[in-house]
C-alpha cells in the first residue's frame, strides 16, 4: 500500500480549512492515516471517493470522550485519530449537507471555537506576554547584551506577533460568522483585561526607574506582582464557575 | 423556575426545542435525531456534536435526566423542570402563531 507524507501548516483556528483539504486529498485517492508531528500528515493510497473529514476539539475527560465517540458512531462517523486535543472523524459523503457535519447549529460551532480559544490560544498568548515580550523588551533597551540571544528573541517576537494577529483574526471571523451576540471583544472583556494586566506585570520589572521616595520604591516593586496577580485572577475567575 | 434557567432557555434554540420535545419519551441521542427527522420530514438534522453538547448542558441544568445505559448508549428523559421549560416554550410558539394569524386576517 503506497503511502506519502505531506506538509501543511494549519493553525489552531483553521480546522475548517484542514477538513476541506483532507476531503480533497481523499477525492484524489489518498486517505488520511495520521499526523504525528504538527504539520506533517501521513496518507495511504486508496480508491478516490467523497469522504468527509471533521475535526472536533473538546476538553472533556476520557470517559466522556468515549461516550462522544460512541454517539458519533451511531451517526455513521468513524473515529480515526487524536492529536493535540483534536479528534478526527470521517464518513462517506452524503447528498444532504447536514449529514456531513458534526455540528448542525451555530451555537455549537461557536462553542467549539471558544473551547479552542480557551485551551490553546490563551496559553499561547500567556507565553507571548510573559516570556517573549519581556525578553524582546530587554533586547531593545539594552538590558540584555548578548547579540545572539537578542536576535533569537526578536525573531520569536516577530513570529508571535504575526501568529497572534492571524489566529486572532480567524477567531474574530468565526465569532462573527456563527453569530455571537456579544461580539468577541465585549464577550471576552474579562479575559482581555486579564491579559493587559499580565502584560504590564511582565514588562514593568524591566523598566528603568529609580524612585527616590521609599513609598514609591515599594509601590514600584510591588506593581508587577499586583498586576500579575490581578491578571491571573481575572483569567481564571471564570473557570472556577464553570462546572464540567 | 430559576432566573438563570429562564435566561438561558426562554427562548431556546431550535435544536434545543426539538431535543426537549423528543425527550418527553425516553430516547438516546441518535434516536432523538431520528425522531426529529421524522417529525420535520428530514428538514431538521441534529448532528452528534450539537446533540452531545446540548444533552450535556440540559442534564447539567436539570432539564433532562439519564435513565439508563444500554449497549453503550445513554438514554435520557425529560424532568418536571424540563416540562416546565418546554411548556413555557410551547406557549411562546402558540402565542407567536396566534399573532401571525390575527395579523393576516
Amino acid at each position: 500500500m503506497k503511502a506519502k507524507k505531506k506538509f501543511r501548516a494549519f493553525s489552531i483556528a483553521n480546522y475548517e480549512a484542514e477538513e476541506q483539504w483532507l476531503r480533497e486529498m481523499h477525492k484524489e485517492g489518498w486517505k488520511f492515516k495520521s499526523v504525528r508531528i504538527p504539520g506533517i500528515y501521513t496518507f495511504e493510497e486508496c480508491v478516490p471517493e467523497d469522504v468527509v473529514y471533521r475535526l472536533e476539539f473538546d476538553d472533556r475527560n476520557a470517559a466522556h470522550q468515549n461516550d462522544f465517540q460512541e454517539l458519533c458512531r451511531d451517526y455513521g462517523w468513524n473515529y480515526l485519530y487524536s492529536f493535540n486535543g483534536y479528534s478526527y472523524y470521517c464518513k462517506k459523503g452524503d447528498d444532504a449537507e447536514a449529514e456531513n457535519e458534526l455540528f448542525t447549529d451555530n451555537a455549537s460551532r461557536l462553542q467549539m471555537a471558544e473551547t479552542v480559544f480557551r485551551r490553546r490560544y490563551i496559553p499561547f498568548l500567556l507565553v507571548f506576554l510573559l516570556l517573549v515580550i519581556p525578553n524582546v523588551y530587554k533586547g531593545i533597551t539594552g538590558i540584555q547584551d548578548s547579540i545572539i540571544l537578542n536576535i533569537i528573541w526578536y525573531v520569536m517576537g516577530a513570529i508571535y506577533v504575526i501568529m497572534t494577529f492571524r489566529i486572532g483574526t480567524e477567531f474574530i471571523r468565526m465569532n462573527r460568522k456563527y453569530g455571537s451576540r456579544k461580539g468577541i471583544i465585549r464577550g471576552h472583556l474579562r479575559i482581555i483585561s486579564g491579559f493587559l494586566l499580565i502584560a504590564i506585570g511582565g514588562i514593568t520589572p524591566y523598566i528603568d526607574r529609580n524612585p527616590v521616595h521609599p513609598a514609591d520604591q515599594f509601590l514600584w516593586s510591588a506593581l508587577p506582582w499586583i498586576s500579575l496577580g490581578l491578571g491571573i485572577a481575572l483569567l481564571f475567575a471564570g473557570n472556577a464557575k464553570k462546572s464540567k | 423556575m430559576d432566573a438563570r434557567i429562564e435566561k438561558i432557555y426562554c427562548p431556546m434554540t431550535e435544536s434545543a426545542f426539538y431535543i426537549l420535545l423528543s425527550l418527553q419519551q425516553e430516547r438516546h441521542g441518535y434516536g432523538i435525531t431520528q425522531r426529529v427527522k421524522k417529525l420535520t420530514k428530514n428538514h431538521i438534522v441534529i448532528g452528534p456534536g450539537t446533540m452531545y453538547g446540548t444533552l450535556a448542558k440540559m442534564e447539567n441544568d436539570g432539564l433532562i435526566e439519564l435513565t439508563k445505559v444500554a449497549e453503550k448508549r445513554k438514554y435520557y428523559r425529560i424532568t418536571p423542570l424540563g416540562m416546565e421549560v418546554l411548556n413555557r416554550e410551547k406557549e411562546r410558539i402558540r402565542y407567536l402563531y396566534q399573532i401571525v394569524q390575527e395579523d393576516e386576517t
